[in-house]
């Protein structure tokens, strides 16, 4: 019997490397001075986490600090911002997609099979490392920059939201691509279509399902981004949430833990429905 | 004049073709967001073209990205290398250390919690659990691991409704605790917690485990739930009882899944672990903000560099990791 079990590839092997991970951890927790003590919360911090989580039964109704007369209710305030944080998402989005569909094929095998000239070679590789080199900068990271390079303003948000999104959607689409079905492509192909042709209406339609699933669910990590964007001075929800923070005004954070909680809630909900819907 | 046959069968195919209510209805309403957030004027997103936002972004490329030693003396490439060998030395070689170590030990934590926690989310006996044979299928021959797990993370393949709900409320509780964690951005998680933890790097590596360890386990539950049923089974014709089964036939068969999922978590846990530092912690998002407080552009452009390379290189490394696993 023993042949039909799979090829055991040195199973003490397994024992020892999870061993080492975890030594690992271990390890490095120690040497930046992670200590299981640090762990509890001192007096003043315990103070502060019965007054946070005290905030979530009573979370603020109206404004508890001064607001200059004539200034918006706080829902009002919430419900302008809720808007900014769905619409900044969306145009970087919008704006990623517009980019990644092109790189995607750059980048795709499936653009390049068979295809043997200096261009073939080289096209997909300088553009699958110009995806790596999108992705590889953190979108608050380059929140950041823009914020000194063009001033706060949302645009500079959406882009620093843009770019990353641009280089994971490329990469996913790309290799959604070339594991769609190619028999439409190969038909087309056969009876003479270019390879622009056949890439656009018979290899496109068959992905179009996945890249719109996969999109959604970027678009629910823009809308994660978009609100932590507000952190940094850009007027989404974040941005209340963190100055109430900051004054310690612990209900009216919850009431804007509650807005982004809601909002996510609606979006993963609506989001996995219309992926069931492009499944079936 | 009738239509020729031809024309009839291109009518007949058009009328039959298959048409994606799901896609057009969110193609549509995602276009039409878009386009309201682009040219609707509340977001004012005309502005970013406008004359003053160019003007500044000259002034970014040509005055404020030279560092001020270089802008002094004027000299040239040689200062430039000189003043980032300096910070580099002084503080952001350190900062990137801890950016990794920040990572590493976050992983670890979310990939042990979420082993142990989805050995008991899975559901027992994955051969009665109506799992698609299309899925199974693609279980099997995964094409690109990556890509996979990726979408998996996606939930792409997870919402499925046609699995029989037979779990007892223990592995449904955990599941609905996997997508929570999952839902909140860490970046929000940290920035709560170090407000009540101590000053140390804990907030950054217990937000960056609990989002990771909620994806992980959910992974994780869905590898378990996939494994071929046959080890399992004979197992338990054997006597074997669920933990026996679990450890002894379940997790081997999803180890190899299981570190090439880790892997990939792995890598962008190093992407979130550099922002992390604005929190308050020593990392390179915490000199990035500390040196936008001092107005030191070139140093906070140069430390986006130096996040950008060590993500460049752990990304390197689980591929290559995920590539020799399998």
């Amino acid at each position: 019997m023993k042949h039909d079990l799979p090829p055991g590839r040195g199973k003490p092997m397994r024992l020892l490397a999870l061993l080492a991970f975890a030594l690992l951890g271990v390890l490095v927790a120690g040497l930046m001075g992670l200590m299981p003590g640090d762990l509890i919360p001192r007096e003043s911090g315990a103070r502060t986490a019965m007054d946070f989580f005290q905030g979530a039964l009573r979370p603020a109704l109206q404004h508890n600090n001064w607001v200059p007369p004539g200034a918006p209710s706080l829902f009002e305030a919430i419900a302008a911002a809720t808007q900014r944080t769905i619409l900044i998402a969306f145009a970087a989005l919008g704006l990623a997609l517009v980019f990644a569909l092109p790189l995607a094929f750059l980048g795709a095998e499936c653009t390049w099979k068979g295809n043997t000239s200096l261009l073939a070679r080289w096209v997909p590789k300088s553009t699958r490392l110009g995806i790596a080199l999108l992705r590889s900068v953190h979108e608050y990271l380059l929140a950041l920059l823009f914020l000194a390079a063009i001033g706060l303003s949302p645009g500079a948000g959406v882009l620093a939201l843009a770019l990353p999104a641009t280089g994971i959607l490329a990469k996913i689409f790309g290799e959604l691509l070339d594991e769609a079905q190619t028999h439409p492509f190969r038909a087309m192909e056969n009876l003479g279509a270019t390879r622009a042709t056949a890439l656009l209406f018979g290899t496109l339609p068959r992905a179009l399902p996945d890249l719109a699933a996969y999109t959604f669910y970027r678009l629910e990590c823009a809308l994660r981004g978009s609100f932590i964007l507000g952190f940094f001075g850009f007027p989404t929800l974040g941005l209340g949430l963190r100055l109430a923070f900051e004054e310690g005004d612990y209900p009216t954070v919850w009431t804007y833990l509650y807005a982004l909680i809601a909002l996510m809630v609606i979006f993963e909900l609506s989001s996995a429905a219309m992926r069931r819907r492009l499944r079936s | 004049m009738s239509p020729s046959p031809l024309d009839k069968r291109i009518a007949e195919l058009r009328r039959t073709r298959s048409r994606s209510l799901g896609l057009r209805l969110g193609g549509t309403i995602f276009a039409c967001f878009v386009l309201y957030a682009w040219f609707s004027p509340s977001l004012e997103l005309h502005n970013l073209f406008a004359e003053d936002r160019r003007e500044n972004l000259q002034r970014f490329f040509t005055v404020d990205l030279v560092p001020l030693s270089v802008q002094r003396d004027g000299s040239g490439l040689l200062g430039w290398f000189a003043w980032a060998l300096g910070v580099l030395q002084d503080r952001a070689l350190l900062a990137s250390a801890q950016t990794l170590g920040l990572a590493i030990v976050a992983i670890v934590i979310a990939a042990g919690g979420a082993a142990i926690l989805a050995s008991f989310a899975a559901r027992e006996d994955p051969s009665s659990t109506g799992i698609s044979s299309r899925e199974k299928d693609n279980f099997c021959e995964v094409p690109t691991e990556d890509s996979q797990s990726q979408r998996a993370d996606a939930g792409a393949c997870s919402t499925d409704t046609s699995r029989k709900a037979s779990s007892p409320w223990l592995g449904r509780c955990l599941r609905l605790g996997f997508g929570l964690t999952r839902s909140l951005p860490e970046y929000l998680l940290a920035f709560l917690m170090a407000a009540t933890l101590p000053h140390t790097a804990w907030p950054a590596v217990l937000a960056l485990a609990l989002h990771n360890g909620g994806i992980l386990g959910r992974l994780f539950t869905e590898t378990l739930e996939n494994v071929p049923a046959g080890p399992g089974r004979s197992l338990q014709a054997s006597g074997a009882g669920p933990v026996q089964t679990t450890l002894l036939a379940a997790w081997p068969e999803a180890f190899t899944r299981a570190v090439a999922l880790t892997f990939y978590r792995f890598e962008t846990c190093v992407r979130d672990a550099t922002v992390l530092g604005m929190v308050g912690i020593g990392s390179i998002g915490y000199l990035v903000v500390e040196a936008r407080a001092r107005q030191d552009v070139p140093e906070q452009f140069l430390l986006v560099l130096c996040g950008a390379s060590i993500v460049l290189a752990s990304d390197l490394l689980s591929r290559m990791v995920r590539r020799r696993l399998r």
